[in-house]
């Protein structure tokens, strides 16, 4: 009965919180909020079956791809054959070499799709999304069009309105982090141009075009819905991956008569 | 390119305005309010540097007084522009207590061949605050308890025991590219801070290790103690015009001795003219300082965009020191 | 940290000043002697390959031809990426295949790497790359 109660209770919170959200802010959607996509793109972007992580016998069943369903449009990433190629590499190397194991900032769209939430947050000027991975964060320059001086993880993002949908130009990535744990990639040409549309309260639609001519052969686009949590109590928590990776990192620079 | 660097020590020595602030909130223009958002709360939207140039503790000469006499300001300057020879670098409080030392040659701590030099530096701020501490009225860090300073004294025997560099886990959060501190206080030295303001929450964004610490207003109580952050957990809520975070659930020992799970981190944000936010800091940790402290800092908007500071992806200096450690053992 | 400056910082702490200590760069930047060696000088003439802009310092790639021929790629150190953008710096300041001098002091373990707060070009020029370690030379040259 209590228990009853305390799940009543709860969702009577939630819902209160619901109806004192603005549905627009400065006059525009309101995309406030911590969101997450639920999906198994942040294993790989195009269609898998459940397979064993190789090389991690002791986490047993724990070390697993689940499955899932592409989130490429048209099903799979057009490809140049010397990129294809470099893909293939890549998963040879997977993971040690990814840069997500070694807490490096996961760069734009992977940001997006990775399996903790992140925060969205907008006013009057210019937008903030903030991901617990690696502590990386971005801000959506609604005004300011200069250029990076050089490149950088995250590049640079540029927001502007298409009516009710925000789209988001992103340049100047380095061409170091990956797409996913898949060993997909792009390089420093690559530009990515998101649009972000609300469905509601609750939820939006993501769309991501990637375009570089150095690696695919015409530009491709990803999309999924992205859920805003709900729960008046959800927050960021911090995800501060650096001592995680020491080890994979630094594993042969270790004093090893030292006591830990 | 010399020129330009040149150039850019000149300007610096030519912006070293001094402001004199009355008491603890500096005096407005005439007419000017603060902007507000679409909620009614004040705009503190924008970057926001610290580069002032008032030391974390009061010089002891100074004994009680909160503020030196203009004519004392302007003295502290002329020795210090004097040591702004283009040489050493100085960061923090370190060119201050040398022009009230005296001192007529700035050197740097780094004994064996220097440190960075003055072209790495932002223009330094002068007003006539003898401390950031306000509180306690001496201006100076309150004395740690007897637990604190053993505490101390444990922590230099144990690293005694290791060598420089045994594991990455040995050296500074700083240098693994974990954290530069919360509250960063650092002056003078890509000490750029920006804020965002959405519906019922605040983030403050520092360059240094782009981090961003996110602020939910009125967001009931903290995170269960069985979870710690290096930036700790925060809750805020609007007391008038200023913005009050609390910040508590710190990882124990990140700092080494500056705190203990029990630290708690209350900060103010006010903006008092169109170029300045008054950012107060009461740091309170009964299991290192025998009282809480209170610093001020004013914060001054810069035109400036930010850069990201992504440090771990390229920490090759934390490799280069493992390394080095290594071949030291080795005899080399 | 070993050096005299780790010794400072646990005094400090002990006096109750450890958050000023705190506010030294030592916290945040590891001093020259961790990882360079003031009794390696080393002068290297070379060509840039590329210009690495990452933090805490960025990392000019040099390659360096020997007397007898074959070339060795350097790591020179120098500043963060970001007050060198702020002093215009971008991704065409230092073009490869410039021609460059740089004096420094090498790494401690032997490897490629040196520390550097001097590039001197062929026809005079110096530029101050910012890394940690005093200018050999005078800065008024």
């Amino acid at each position: 009965m209590a228990a009853a109660i305390a799940v009543g209770i709860g969702a009577a919170r939630a819902q209160s919180q619901l109806e004192q959200r603005p549905a627009r802010v400065a006059g525009r959607p309101n995309f406030n909020g911590i969101w997450q996509a639920l999906n198994t793109a942040y294993w790989n972007l195009e269609s898998h079956s459940a397979e064993a992580l190789n090389g991690f016998p002791r986490l047993g069943a724990i070390a697993a791809v689940p499955a899932g369903r592409s989130v490429v449009r048209g099903g799979t990433i057009p490809y140049r054959p010397e990129a294809l190629a470099t893909r293939t590499e890549n998963r040879a190397k997977t993971p040690a070499a990814d840069p997500e194991a070694k807490c490096y900032m996961l760069g734009v769209p992977r940001v997006t799709y990775h399996n903790m939430p992140f925060q969205i947050f907008q006013g009057d000027g210019d937008l903030l999304m903030v991901y617990p991975f690696a502590a990386a964060n971005r801000v959506i320059y609604m005004t300011d069009r200069t250029e990076l001086p050089v490149d950088s993880w995250m590049g640079k993002s540029s927001g502007a309105w298409d009516r009710d949908v925000l789209v988001v130009t992103t340049r100047w990535q380095n061409g170091q982090s990956w797409l996913d744990r898949a060993g997909n990639h792009a390089s420093s040409q690559l530009t990515v141009t998101e649009r972000f549309t609300l469905l509601g309260p609750n939820h939006l639609q993501y769309e991501a075009t990637l375009d570089d001519p150095q690696t695919y052969t015409r530009p491709w686009t990803i999309e999924m819905p992205l859920y805003r949590l709900i729960d008046p109590q959800a927050q960021l928590l911090e995800h501060k991956c650096v001592p995680f990776a020491d080890g994979l990192l630094y594993q042969d620079l270790l004093r090893k008569d030292g006591k830990e | 390119m010399r020129e330009r660097v040149v150039a850019s020590i000149v300007a610096g020595l030519t912006i070293l305005v001094s402001v004199s602030l009355a008491g603890q909130s500096a005096k407005s223009a005439a007419g000017w309010t603060v902007p507000r958002m679409p909620d009614g709360h004040p705009d503190m939207q924008g970057v926001w540097a610290n580069n002032n140039m008032t030391p974390l503790e009061r010089p002891k000469q100074f004994g009680m007084r909160a503020t030196m006499t203009d004519a004392e300001l302007a003295e502290l300057k002329k020795k210090a522009e004097a040591m702004m020879d283009g040489g050493d670098a100085f960061f923090a409080d370190e060119l201050f207590n040398a022009a009230i030392e005296g001192q007529t040659k700035f050197s740097s701590a780094d004994t064996q061949v220097g440190n960075y030099d003055q072209t790495w530096l932002s223009e330094r701020i002068w007003d006539n605050r003898t401390s950031l501490i306000i509180e306690p009225p001496d201006g100076r860090i309150p004395a740690l308890v007897p637990a604190a300073v053993e505490r101390a004294r444990a922590e230099n025997v144990a690293r005694q025991a290791k060598g420089p560099a045994d594991r990455a886990q040995d050296l500074s959060l700083g240098t693994r590219c974990l954290s530069y501190g919360t509250p960063n206080i650092r002056a003078g030295y890509q000490s750029y801070f920006d804020i965002t303001q959405g519906p019922g929450v605040v983030a403050l964004r520092s360059e240094m290790i782009h981090d961003a610490r996110v602020f939910p207003i009125d967001a009931g109580p903290h995170v269960s103690k069985a979870i710690t952050q290096y930036h700790g957990d925060s809750r805020a809520r609007w007391e008038g015009d200023t913005l009050v975070v609390e910040t508590t659930n710190f990882v124990p020992n990140a700092f080494r001795l500056t705190n203990t799970a029990q630290l708690r981190v209350t900060e103010k944000f006010r903006r008092v003219a169109e170029d300045t936010v008054e950012y107060y800091v009461t740091l309170d940790d009964p299991a290192t300082w025998s009282r809480a402290w209170t610093l001020m800092i004013p914060l001054k908007k810069t035109g400036e965009g930010m850069f990201e500071y992504a440090c771990h992806e390229g920490n090759y200096g934390l490799d280069a020191i493992l390394r080095g450690a290594r071949a030291q053992e080795r005899g080399r | 940290m070993h050096s005299g400056l780790a010794t400072r910082l646990t005094t400090m702490a002990a006096a109750g000043g450890l958050l000023a200590a705190l506010a030294l760069p030592a916290a945040a930047h590891h001093s020259f002697a961790a990882e360079f060696d003031s009794t390696r000088p080393v002068t290297l003439a070379g060509e840039v390959a590329m210009m690495e802009w990452v933090n805490p310092h960025s990392w000019l790639h040099i390659d360096v031809k020997k007397p007898d021929g074959s070339v060795e790629r350097w790591k020179i150190e120098g500043g963060s990426p970001s007050v060198l953008f702020r002093l215009g710096w971008n991704r065409n300041s230092l073009p490869i295949g410039t021609r460059v001098t740089v004096v420094g002091f090498q790494a401690k373990d032997g490897s490629l790497r040196a520390s550097s707060r001097e590039l001197r070009f062929p026809d005079g020029r110096q530029l101050d790359l910012g890394g940690s370690g005093a200018a050999t030379l005078d800065p008024k040259k």
